[in-house]
């Protein structure tokens, strides 16, 4: 499956909207979000005329460099289990459907 | 941050409308994906002029602009407006007015049901135009309080009430003025007033002395009276049930008034006799949340409020005498008031006050038993005592266009989220981050 079949599926099935919601939690709790939020309002306050392109360069760059490593690992343990799962059934079906 | 490029475009209130109702119908949950890479997580963003889906985030957005010149795309996770010409995100005071009313709308029809077309009427103008504060001063709404003897523990109770999101746009909308009310030593009219000076009065460095509201409390409560420190969260408790009775409260348990309709909730205790197993419920109502501090986490102080707990009791059943208690959040107000009970009386001379830190979330998730399962809360509020219960200050954090400020009496400065975080909080104040509709009795 493509990446962007993959994705439309775990849209479909709510995954996306789950997983999503796991990592806004995970964020939150761990002080990481509250440190993007206040990164930016100092941006702003230090240029009051920053353009939105700029604000997006800067914040991704430190978002991606402060992102907790071990978050990452478990996301993408949880990302894995729950595509895992969809192909198992995926291909549940597809053997019903040749028997 | 208008950009000149807005009025270029014909009909742009009709088409803006429409990608507003396209992205809240049914509750924010569609999800668009880009036209050219298929992508659904950079941001899809709808053009104005041709409703061609972009994305913000990679290329496509951009690419559309070069090859067709249509400058604005509406963001299609926010229903904020972008000019690729202007490369920010840009506002105009009417087309907001508009992004907020849909928003307001949707949800109301989420909540509900469809409106019918007598309804739709009655509800906020598709073309708003009516002119805002033209003159407002940016910081309207935010000034600081004179502490007339110790009176910090009223500030920040009073501070709470301004920035409530729901009772601000209540007063400020004229719902209880004293030109309407007439009766003389209202609480309800002494706030309203408080709200038109603090939102109203240009003068960034002028403050609000709350003469009347501290006279018209020592008239009605003989126990506030004097000068001594008190208890701000006592105070609360005083205010809420003062504005209930001046803006048409009853003393029945379903109580319609504003008061209660945003701060008022219920709650179920269920006692459960431990040998015959028989439950007894009740429903009690609450405006606020009392928590014992024996966690230290916000989370885990709630997690322990509602957690069962041995008690003795009289089964009237099978007499036994063991049970156990358990408390239940039924229906949960807009405004969630929660108050760590940082102040033990062991005895009438001897208080003693629990410093010990509890960490407390920007935003929080209550599970309910009614069919509102669940209540997401965003924090507005954050009072803080310092010192001992006879000498001590209150200060409070409030959340001010999306800028967090400690206000310190006259005092206000700009602080950051982490340092809100990290403070020790007596009184905590959250709101819904999205209100919910319930139809007309």
């Amino acid at each position: 499956m493509s990446t962007q079949k993959v994705t439309e599926q775990l849209y479909q099935s709510g995954d996306f909207e789950r997983l999503s919601q796991v990592l806004e939690q995970n964020l939150e709790q761990c002080g990481w979000a509250t440190e993007m939020r206040d990164y930016a309002r100092s941006l702003i306050k230090a240029d009051n005329t920053i353009h939105f392109q700029d604000l997006y360069e800067k914040l991704l760059k430190a978002a991606t460099e402060s992102f907790p490593s071990s978050l990452k690992v478990s996301m993408l343990q949880e990302i894995k289990s729950t595509i895992l799962k969809m192909t198992d059934v995926a291909q549940h079906q597809q053997d019903q459907g040749q028997n | 941050m208008s950009c000149p490029h807005l009025s270029q475009l014909p009909n742009l209130a009709d088409t803006f409308w429409e990608a507003c109702q396209r992205i809240w119908a049914n509750g924010n949950t569609v999800c668009i994906s880009c036209e050219d890479c298929g992508a659904i997580s950079k941001r899809s963003v709808q053009c104005l002029h041709c409703k061609h889906v972009g994305c913000l985030w990679a290329e496509d957005g951009k690419g559309h602009y070069q090859n067709t010149q249509h400058k604005l795309v509406v963001d299609m996770k926010n229903a904020y407006i972008y000019c690729f010409a202007c490369e920010d995100y840009v506002y105009d005071r009417d087309l907001e007015r508009l992004r907020s009313n849909c928003k307001s709308l949707e949800a109301w029809k989420l909540d509900v049901g469809s409106a019918s077309p007598e309804e739709e009427r009655l509800m906020p103008v598709k073309k708003g135009t009516d002119l805002l504060f033209k003159d407002a001063c940016i910081t309207a709404g935010l000034r600081g309080m004179q502490n007339m003897g110790a009176t910090c523990f009223m500030s920040v109770i009073l501070q709470s009430i301004l920035h409530n999101p729901t009772l601000r746009n209540l007063f400020l909308s004229g719902y209880h003025t004293s030109s309407f009310c007439k009766k003389s030593s209202c609480m309800a009219c002494a706030v309203d007033d408080m709200f038109s000076v603090v939102y109203g009065r240009l003068d960034k460095a002028s403050f609000f002395g709350p003469t009347t509201i501290l006279s018209l409390m020592w008239n009605i409560s003989r126990d506030l009276c004097g000068y001594s420190q008190q208890d701000g969260h006592e105070f609360l408790v005083y205010l809420l049930n003062q504005l209930h009775v001046d803006m048409g409260g009853t003393n029945n348990s379903d109580c319609d008034c504003v008061i209660h309709k945003v701060f008022g909730g219920t709650m179920y205790s269920t006692v459960t006799c431990l040998k015959c197993k028989t439950k007894k419920r009740t429903m009690d109502p609450m405006v606020d949340i009392n928590l014992d501090i024996k966690e230290s986490t916000l989370e885990g102080c709630l997690k322990s409020f509602v957690a069962p707990e041995a008690v003795h009791y009289r089964c009237s059943s099978c007499n036994g005498l063991d049970a156990t208690k358990q408390l239940q959040f039924h229906k949960l107000s807009p405004t969630l008031s929660i108050q760590l009970k940082r102040f033990r009386n062991e005895s009438s001379t001897n208080s003693c006050k629990i410093e010990k830190y509890v960490s407390f979330p920007l935003r929080l998730s209550l599970e309910t038993s009614s069919e509102r399962s669940k209540v997401d809360y965003g924090l507005f509020s954050v009072v803080c005592h310092k010192g001992t219960l006879d000498t001590g200050h209150y200060i409070v954090y409030i959340l001010y266009e999306n800028q967090w400020f400690q206000l310190d009496d006259t005092t206000i400065t700009e602080v950051s989220e982490k340092q809100v975080l990290q403070a020790e909080a007596y009184l905590l104040f959250y709101h819904e981050r999205r209100l919910f509709y319930e139809k007309s009795k």
